[in-house]
């Protein structure tokens, strides 16, 4: 079974993200801003992590400065979901080690999901 | 007897009247322009400077005419280079010999920069260049307001897709079957709902910003009284502050206070501070409305003892879009509603305020002068 945390703090998204992988047979970790999402990462060891960018507490852009997924986590792949689409942003988590960054408005569960298996099998 | 038709020979008291008089017009027309005037010799030495030049820069007169200008006025890119003598708008002016637009920034006599738009134009007499006349305004407010535009259409954009993405989410996970479930769906539509009227909200609050800000809004005053009134928007609030076991006091020390505010005006703003007060506060805990009287103002008060505000943040509470961040990731909202409440109010030519204190609570307080008592 692949593992998969999805860091969202809109409720109703996280929720939404939650029930989809759900059904699509992953174990799913939840994580409500980036604090958060550190603190599980060794305990959830995920294969995928969906991030979003603005959140409180802890972003996305600093959860991925304070740790380096590429060195530290080198199975796990991060796609990072958000609606901030920004040439600066794309260039900072491109640079952070993201290996994928959709815009969340545009992105239907459906592409969400095949997102996230073409990850999974290195395309 | 043939009239003489040889032109006349030139009166030198005339031609001297002429030349004072061009000058005296030449001096108002230059002392008059709206805008910051330098006139540049053919030297490069400054040789006049009228008075929107000087306020806008901090120096006097006499500290600029005869200088070398290059040497008093350093001149920047927006990034703070300093731009080259040779690429100066007062340099290709003068060797081009046509009039040349650029933003640049001044440092003023005290060190500060200043956004100028500025217009440089070659003085040409006998078809050889004797100098130039630069022209300039500051322009910091106009990139104020051009940054906060900027950032409002950044966050309203982004505070629009949230909810539209929600919407999004839950209607495709119908349409692209993955949920089969009635319940489900049923329970998937109506958080779509749910967050289509936040939308809407969203929308219908961006619109009233519209007006306030384009001087739409009117107030209609009427005499009201303002017990009656706080005590109707308690009335509607109770509900949901039973739903989160707290209470909501009222404290008047009048019975009735009739004053002529425009009611459903004062209503939104009311409503929006008690809204507030229970959202940002723990549950089981107590809101007091006071309202209090004097004899040139009403002040309503609305003290919660919630999680109260850091003191950095409260500048930032009557900005648009200024949820701070931190507080209650739960609590909703558009983040539109204290920048709206505190224009109605100076419509009322009166004033919000904030004392507060982390973990200890805050205090909004309303104070409108009183237009008429009867």
């Amino acid at each position: 079974m692949k593992r998969i945390l999805i860091v969202e703090d809109e409720i109703a998204l996280l929720k939404v993200y939650t029930m989809l992988f759900t059904t699509q047979q992953f174990a799913v970790f939840e994580a409500i801003h980036g604090k958060a999402a550190l603190e599980q990462l060794d305990s959830a060891n995920p294969d995928v992590i969906i991030l979003d960018i603005l959140m409180p507490v802890m972003g996305g852009i600093e959860f991925l400065e304070t740790v380096d997924i590429k060195d530290k986590y080198p199975n796990t792949k991060v796609l990072v979901l958000s609606n901030l689409s920004d040439s600066k942003t794309l260039e900072r988590i491109k640079k952070l080690g993201a290996h994928k960054y959709l815009l969340k408005a545009d992105t239907s569960p459906k592409e969400l999901v095949s997102a996230v298996n073409q990850l999974l099998a290195g395309k | 007897m043939p009239r003489d038709h040889s032109p006349s020979k030139p009166n030198q008291k005339s031609a001297s009247n002429i030349n004072d008089r061009n000058s005296a017009i030449s001096d108002v027309l230059f002392f008059s322009i709206g805008q910051g005037a330098i006139v540049i010799d053919e030297r490069g030495n400054i040789s006049r400077v009228n008075k929107i030049a000087l306020d806008i820069l901090g120096y006097s007169a006499k500290e600029l005419i005869g200088k070398w200008y290059p040497d008093i006025l350093v001149a920047e890119e927006e990034d703070g280079t300093v731009i080259p003598n040779i690429e100066r708008p007062v340099i290709e002016a003068f060797l081009s010999g046509k009039p040349v637009f650029r933003r640049i920034y001044y440092r003023r006599k005290d060190g500060s920069r200043v956004p100028l738009a500025l217009t440089v134009s070659p003085v040409i007499l006998d078809d050889k260049p004797a100098g130039t006349i630069e022209l300039f305004r500051d322009i910091t407010e106009e990139l104020q307001l051009d940054h906060a535009k900027d950032e409002f259409i950044s966050i309203a954009s982004h505070q629009l897709r949230t909810p539209a993405t929600v919407v999004k989410q839950y209607l495709g996970m119908i349409i692209d079957g993955y949920v089969d479930s009635k319940e489900q769906q049923i329970e998937m539509l109506e958080l779509a709902y749910e967050h289509n009227n936040r939308q809407l909200d969203i929308i219908n609050d961006l619109l009233k910003v519209a007006q306030v800000e384009a001087n739409k809004v009117k107030t209609v005053r009427k005499e009201t009284d303002l017990v009656k009134l706080l005590d109707k928007v308690i009335k509607s609030q109770k509900p949901e502050y039973a739903k989160r076991n707290m209470n909501l006091l009222f404290e008047s020390e009048e019975r009735s206070i009739k004053c002529s505010i425009d009611p459903l005006h004062m209503q939104m703003v009311f409503e929006n501070l008690i809204n507030n007060a229970n959202k940002y506060s723990p549950p089981y805990s107590t809101v007091t409305i006071g309202v209090i009287t004097s004899s040139t103002d009403i002040t309503v008060h609305v003290k919660d003892g919630g999680i109260g505000l850091a003191a950095k943040d409260i500048p930032k509470l009557f900005n648009k879009f200024s949820r701070i961040e931190n507080i209650n990731s739960t609590a909703d909202g558009t983040g539109l509603g204290l920048y709206w409440a505190k224009k109605l109010i100076e419509l009322h030519k009166g004033k919000i305020s904030v004392s507060s204190r982390l973990g200890k609570g805050t205090t909004f307080s309303v104070k409108i002068p009183w237009e008429k008592r009867t």
